[in-house]
């Protein structure tokens, strides 16, 4: 999906690096987070070692993109000036189903959904090539 | 607060951990809105300030620990060059908001140990709005990564998803919080270095605009230039006036308390709340006033809860009932707190420090809180990706 906010000049991105490149680069809707084979566990964000075993050969998987929102908020005063005409913005806490939980946009525009709802990942390409997560409400 | 104040804190019956060290002088530069001097200098001139206070010459200080995020490129050894400090100790602060805690539980083990003598903690920065804004895109990799790309709001809305999830589970309410702001004003209005101080009501704070919901202007803190400092000694240093000196109860950190969690209502000092005050010998209701972490009202009545004050869920109750004044029954950030003196950067981290040192030495004038005998201050800070890592929290007595 294409992001409501291509890529405004000085716009803030992730640096990309061989942690994080299977999350941000891919171009579908699926939502890849790194998996610890040692002891099963799903990891976000992406981690050099395991956090709970410190195994250091996570792998990447494609998780579910599912999950339910724990808070939410609208945003008036934008952190940084790039990304003012997105205010104001919807964002959300959310807890996947595989248990880690991501804090992201709310897909196109300011309607915030309860907490409790079910959301899923859309990724959104912020820039050239990098696509982070945003999440739409499942119908 | 209780009849028990007067007799002091040296009849308590307690463990010892934390005896032979005594806080003996405190120091704060003006606050000022803008940035006029450099970070060095407001650091500098706390410093001077405290061992002023204290008594003490410069040469009489052998450790030093320093939290300022503007410092780099320099640190906390080059900081004590500067000054011509010899030390047989440094440590530059890396918690925040919990830094001017975790700086005198450190120092307290130095001297204790027979490493340091007299130790300097101070914290501050010369900010402003525009460098708290520069700061966030490099304040560590996740919030660089994961949270700067999104109009996220920066700490505002991390700590709106925060009291969003607070008011959704257990009901509290912006009228409550709003009972903390107010009274934090009031008693602003008796600090001449407060920078805010005019008259604020709860229809003000309710009416305020938007910043990241449900937060209003109101629940954000002031960025600003500025900088405390307190002085630590040896028990039995040959030049320190003990009759005119504070003693630490007790105190704790914990970082990353329960790794996993993102956006959590329950911090760290849920995990050692119970133990300080054993520590210390005191009640509840024997501290006579309370230092928070002010960089949001959610985040006090957190505390609050976390550190026993109210069962979880239930602070914003308390905040209906009590009066947090300097003359209250729960006197809480009583020179007005970061909410209304300001935020000085890391100095956030040690306002309440300084305000615990002045009020039990008795030296607030215009809004000492009478016959104070003890004090709690605690300190949050380090904020990763959805939350703060780092607690921290000390209680003083005299």
């Amino acid at each position: 999906m294409q992001s409501q906010a291509a890529t405004p000049p000085g716009r803030p991105l992730p640096v990309i690096s061989d942690l994080n490149r299977p999350m941000l680069e891919g171009a579908d809707d699926k939502l890849r987070l790194q998996f610890c084979p040692q002891c099963g566990r799903w990891v976000f964000y992406p981690r050099i070692a395991c956090p709970s075993c410190l195994n250091m050969d996570l792998k990447w998987r494609e998780a579910s993109g599912k999950g339910h929102v724990i808070a939410q908020t609208v945003v008036h005063r934008v952190q940084h000036p790039a990304l003012a005409h997105l205010a104001p913005a919807a964002m959300v806490a959310v807890e996947l189903h595989e248990g880690p939980v991501v804090i992201a946009s709310m897909a196109g525009g300011e309607n915030v959904p309860g907490i409790g709802s079910e959301v899923a990942v859309v990724m959104e390409e912020f820039g050239p090539g990098v696509h982070m997560p945003s999440f739409q409400v499942v119908s | 607060m209780t009849a028990s104040k007067s007799q002091g804190t040296e009849s308590r019956s307690v463990n010892r951990a934390w005896d032979g060290v005594r806080i003996v002088g405190w120091g704060e530069t003006p606050y000022h809105r803008r940035d006029q001097r450099s970070t060095v200098w407001y650091l500098a001139d706390a410093v001077r300030r405290a061992l002023s206070n204290a008594g003490l010459p410069k040469n009489a200080v052998d450790g030093i620990a320093v939290t300022s995020f503007q410092l780099p490129p320099d640190n906390a050894t080059t900081f004590a060059h500067h000054l011509g400090i010899e030390a047989r100790w440094v440590m530059q602060g890396v918690h925040g908001g919990a830094s001017g805690v975790a700086s005198i539980l450190q120092a307290t083990r130095m001297i204790q140990a027979g490493d340091a003598d007299v130790v300097v903690c101070v914290a501050g920065d010369a900010f402003d709005v525009e460098g708290h804004m520069r700061l966030l895109g490099r304040f560590n990799q996740p919030m660089r990564d994961y949270l700067g790309p999104y109009p996220y709001g920066g700490p505002n809305g991390l700590f709106a998803l925060v009291q969003s999830r607070h008011m959704e589970m257990y009901g509290t309410k912006r009228e409550q919080l709003g009972r903390l702001a107010v009274a934090q004003r009031q008693n602003a209005q008796r600090n001449p270095n407060a920078l805010l101080r005019d008259p604020l009501t709860l229809d003000d704070y309710l009416n305020a605009r938007l910043i990241a919901e449900p937060l209003g202007l109101y629940d954000c803190v002031l960025p600003c230039a500025g900088a405390g400092a307190v002085v630590l000694a040896r028990e039995d240093h040959p030049d320190i006036d003990l009759s005119r000196s504070l003693r630490i109860l007790a105190g704790a950190q914990l970082h990353n308390y329960r790794p996993d969690d993102v956006v959590v209502l329950n911090s760290g000092f849920e995990a050692f709340g119970e133990a300080i005050f054993a520590t210390a010998g005191l009640a509840r209701d024997e501290i006579d006033m309370l230092q928070l972490y002010d960089d949001y009202p959610i985040m006090a009545l957190i505390q609050l809860e976390d550190l026993g004050f109210a069962a979880k869920g239930e602070g914003g109750q308390l905040l209906e009932r009590v009066d947090m004044t300097v003359e209250g029954d729960l006197p809480i950030n009583t020179g007005g707190g970061q909410l209304s003196a300001g935020q000085c950067g890391a100095g956030g981290g040690i306002i309440g420090l300084v305000e615990a040192t002045r009020q039990l030495l008795h030296e607030a004038p215009g809004r000492q809180v009478p016959f104070a005998r003890t004090a709690l201050v605690a300190g949050f800070g380090m904020v990763g990706y959805g939350r703060g890592l780092s607690t921290t929290a000390a209680i003083l007595g005299r």
